[in-house]
């Protein structure tokens, strides 16, 4: 509520992200790009698809592709847990779900703030928009010791995530 | 501006009708050139060009109302008998009628107005009196129109612009340069004098006076008098009654029955009084046509409601028109109902439709969902089975007002082939059949273009000239079959010709000098036949304007199989090619049988199921360790496990007599055996396509949710078949089409 009566001018370069964990990682995904978030639930395995695209479930009479967020990005495929989720995203008019391992917060950052990801030799980046400090409400309770330093979050570049056809001849 | 924008509304269904009317037109001419020459025909086209006509005149599609207008005369004296119907007659004015098309396509702004002067010339010719043997050459020798020629001329020399007039623009308009020019001719009759006054009932309607008064100023009338007397004040005033009374006059060269055309849309208890002044000896062409020739026509007397079955009676006389000679008069019903007040459609935006759809697939789903919850004493009560059908009524209803026969897909066609013919100088008979068909209209948007391209391949690139024909010692004439059919939940769309046939060596040759294949690549005929869909392939040696430009048959696969359709070709050398589009016949329902393999539940579309087998032992045998066959009362049919064609991670292989065999058969490509753990149960689906959140993916039709909320998977058996019964080819062949 107290943001919306902040100053128009500093609203308008603050960006709200949603965080979470994947894999030890924290990441963080715009919130405007963010649908819904849902608990894990088994999708229905799609034959001749990457290995990353978990299967469909059903979003409210939609078939809506779920798509394992660390294998898509490179790492090691998730271990489901109880408190593993999807997050809904709308990805250029179509919706997709991406597994995640926690859901962590919702932070407002600075759009100064965001650094690009530096190019690094052989690391594919491609999918990560920027990096960025988040003092992280949740973690600072626990250990108050990290206190202001905060912690990186890698921000997602959600369009680099959509879902195009590959060529038959490569599946 | 909201008027603006209603006028453009108004405009799109004045196109929409236009497209109708074209239809309905072009199937008349069809039957009428070729022999069916009954009043119904000729009063069909005359009503669709007459309605043409009128649009054009009211959004000032001036070079589209100047031919539609000379062609309408035509018809008219071909409906009084003055013409005579022959089937030449109907060659012609089928060409004419293509020059019409482009008319509207321009005013739709879809192409450049044409160049309308032969063909005008030739109606022209037919309306002097010419006959049409004569004429039948007009298209491409016949001069520029001579002013002499009155209806082309009084509406070319016009180039009345319609614009909003204001009610002072009514005075003294200068007298059109033709009717001057006319004057001469027809001194004998006398000037008109024509008082309207709309009444309520018509501005209700929705009649446009001023529509009605541009139309006879187009004619040359002239207001000179507009009779204010009953106008209330302001205050009192309501809009939608009618208080001027215009007087008008009109020279008498017109025919009385323009006058009564262009009163035929005003509803008939408005005051409409035409006469002659000095009335002169009956004019030898207005007592030719309607039978009220003669008199002054007072269609209706004024401040009387007519009853709907006064409307009727009083229907202006362009309707009762017998042609002498013809056969009995067509059903009163029917011809009023052309003309009566509001009519039977309404149009409704498809996104509605869509809409409605959506709401029932998901009405469906609830109610099977209910289904599998309530205890078994709940489904004995009468209620639920009820609902159930109920569900389904609105669901089939629903589904059929999408339904369009595939007739509007087809109607393009005979003009493409006539095209065709006269650029080829080939000559091809065109079969229809099937054109009642009813597809998904979804269905019918995208078919068109690819049909086109079928079309034209068939006739450029399937049949041969006259000549190599006879020389082949065959007739002449090329026949080109189109045919529509319906196969279970599929349809079937065929065109086929007797031409030459594919020459596989030449293909192939082809195919490997643009490096699409290599030149070691064993290639069956059939693989042959299918590159001629390979993106940028084209056999014509030289380019021809009509097809071969490389662009044609491989758009027509990604068309076609982006509606979820497959295309097959099959050739036989010397006798002819035909290509076949196979394509759901709606994306939304299916009729399916659910089945478990390795504890995932999936769907087998029933329109393809032909049994379900528990094996004996030994009926199933293995052929190779991946592959096996059934035994099927003598016949052998592959057997796939679905566990295998997915590459599924499979447990552990279930011996054959633990399973079941479902036979499904493909429209195409025969019948192959899947080997699945159980069937669950059968029951109407609501197809999800996958490629609206992903995409398409190979041998799924898409997805289905179930009772439970989960989803099952939907086989698309026509790829599993094909993918079991021949090599890779057509998939290597698909991958480079993506």
């Amino acid at each position: 509520m107290t943001d919306l009566i902040e100053d128009t001018a500093a609203a308008a370069q603050d960006m709200k992200i949603v965080t979470f964990t994947l894999g030890g990682h924290m990441f963080g995904i715009a919130m405007t790009a963010l649908l819904e978030i849902r608990e894990w639930e088994e999708p229905t395995p799609l034959p001749g698809v990457p290995h990353y695209v978990r299967g469909v479930t059903n979003l409210r009479g939609n078939v809506v592709p779920v798509v394992g967020l660390a294998e898509r990005l490179g790492w090691p495929p998730s271990v489901t847990h109880p408190r593993s989720c999807i997050l809904v995203v709308n990805l250029d008019g179509k919706q997709a779900g991406f597994l995640v391992d926690e859901m962590n917060d919702i932070v407002t950052v600075n759009l100064a703030e965001i650094q690009p990801p530096p190019a690094l030799d052989g690391a594919d980046t491609s999918m990560i928009a920027g990096l960025v400090r988040v003092v992280d409400r949740a973690a600072e309770k626990e250990e108050t010791g990290r206190g202001e330093s905060g912690a990186m979050v890698l921000l997602i570049d959600v369009p680099a995530l959509s879902l195009t056809r590959h060529l038959d001849a490569a599946a | 501006m909201s008027e603006d924008r209603e006028l453009d509304e108004i405009q799109a269904i004045f196109f929409e009708e236009c497209v109708e009317g074209l239809g309905t037109a072009e199937a008349g001419l069809t039957a009428f050139a070729n022999g069916d020459i009954s009043a119904d025909v000729i009063a069909g086209v005359f009503r669709a060009v007459h309605s043409i006509k009128g649009g054009a005149g009211a959004f000032g599609h001036n070079a589209l109302l100047t031919f539609a207008h000379a062609f309408e005369n035509v018809l008219e004296r071909v409906r009084g008998g003055e013409i005579a119907a022959t089937a030449a007659l109907g060659q012609q004015l089928l060409t004419a009628f293509d020059t019409l098309a482009d008319h509207v396509a321009a005013a739709m702004g879809k192409g450049d107005i044409p160049q309308d002067g032969p063909a005008l010339a030739g109606l022209n010719a037919l309306l002097e009196g010419g006959a049409p043997e004569e004429a039948s050459s007009a298209p491409a020798p016949e001069p520029e129109p001579e002013p002499a020629a009155p209806t082309a001329a009084e509406a070319d020399e016009m180039g009345f612009v319609p614009v909003a007039v204001a009610l002072e623009d009514f005075d003294a308009p200068a007298p059109p340069p033709a009717l001057a020019g006319d004057a001469g001719d027809n001194s004998r009759e006398g000037d008109w004098r024509i008082a309207f006054a709309p009444s309520r009932a018509a501005m209700a309607n929705g009649a446009e006076p001023l529509l009605v008064i541009r139309e006879l100023q187009r004619m040359g009338a002239r207001v000179v008098n507009a009779d204010l007397t009953k106008l209330p004040p302001l205050r009192e005033l309501e809009p939608e009654q009618g208080y001027i009374r215009w007087e008008m006059v009109l020279d008498g060269a017109v025919e009385q029955q323009e006058l009564d055309e262009c009163f035929d849309f005003v509803a008939p208890d408005s005051l409409i009084e035409y006469a002659r002044e000095n009335q002169p000896d009956s004019g030898p062409a207005s007592a030719a046509a309607t039978p009220a020739a003669d008199a002054p026509a007072v269609l209706a007397p004024p401040e009387e409601l007519a009853a709907p079955k006064d409307a009727r009676d009083l229907a202006p006389p362009v309707l009762t028109v017998v042609p002498p000679g013809a056969p009995p008069a067509p059903p009163q019903p029917a011809e009023a109902k052309a003309f009566d007040g509001p009519s039977q459609t309404i149009r409704i935006d498809v996104t509605r439709l869509d809409m409605l759809l959506n709401l029932v697939g998901e009405l469906v789903i609830r109610n099977s969902i209910l289904n599998d919850r309530l205890s078994p004493e709940d489904h004995e009560r009468v209620e639920l089975p009820q609902l159930a059908r109920l569900t389904r009524e609105i669901q089939d209803n629903v589904m059929s007002l999408r339904a369009q026969p595939i007739r509007q897909a087809f109607s393009r066609v005979p003009r493409i082939v006539r095209e065709l013919c006269s650029a080829t100088q080939k000559q091809v008979n065109l079969e229809v059949q099937g054109e009642g068909t009813e597809v998904d209209k979804s269905v019918i948007e995208k078919i068109g273009e690819p049909l086109t391209h079928m079309i034209r391949n068939a006739i450029d690139h399937g049949l041969e000239s006259p000549e190599e024909r006879v020389a082949a010692g065959k007739d002449p004439v090329g026949t080109v079959r189109l045919s529509a059919e319906q196969k279970g939940a599929r349809i079937v769309i065929r065109v086929s010709d007797d031409g030459r046939g594919i020459d596989r060596e030449r293909v192939r040759r082809k195919a490997i000098e643009k490096g699409i294949v290599a030149p070691d690549d064993p290639l069956s005929d059939e693989d042959i036949d299918n590159l001629i869909c390979a993106p940028g392939f084209s056999t014509a040696e030289v380019i021809s304007n009509i097809s071969g430009r490389g662009v044609g048959m491989d758009v027509v696969r990604t068309n076609v199989e982006a509606l979820g359709g497959r295309i097959e070709i099959s050739s036989t050398p010397g006798q002819g090619t035909s290509f076949t589009m196979v394509l759901p016949l709606t994306l939304a329902i299916l009729d399916g049988m659910i089945v478990r393999i390795e504890g995932q539940r999936y769907v087998v579309p029933l329109a393809h199921v032909v049994e379900s087998i528990r094996p004996d032992p030994g009926q199933v045998k293995a052929l190779s360790p991946t592959s096996e066959v059934i035994d099927l009362r003598g016949s052998y049919v592959p057997v796939r496990r679905v566990s295998d064609i997915f590459a599924l991670p499979a447990q552990e292989r279930r011996s054959p007599e633990e399973s079941l065999v479902i036979i499904a058969e493909s429209d195409l490509a025969g019948c192959i055996g899947l080997m699945v753990d159980t069937i669950d149960d059968r029951r109407e689906l609501v197809v999800k396509s996958l490629d609206q959140n992903l995409y398409p993916i190979n041998g799924l039709s898409g997805a289905t949710i179930l009772g439970d909320g989960s989803i099952a998977l939907i086989l698309d058996i026509d790829a599993l078949v094909s993918t079991a019964n021949s090599s890779g080819a057509r998939f290597t062949l698909k991958g480079m089409a993506a």
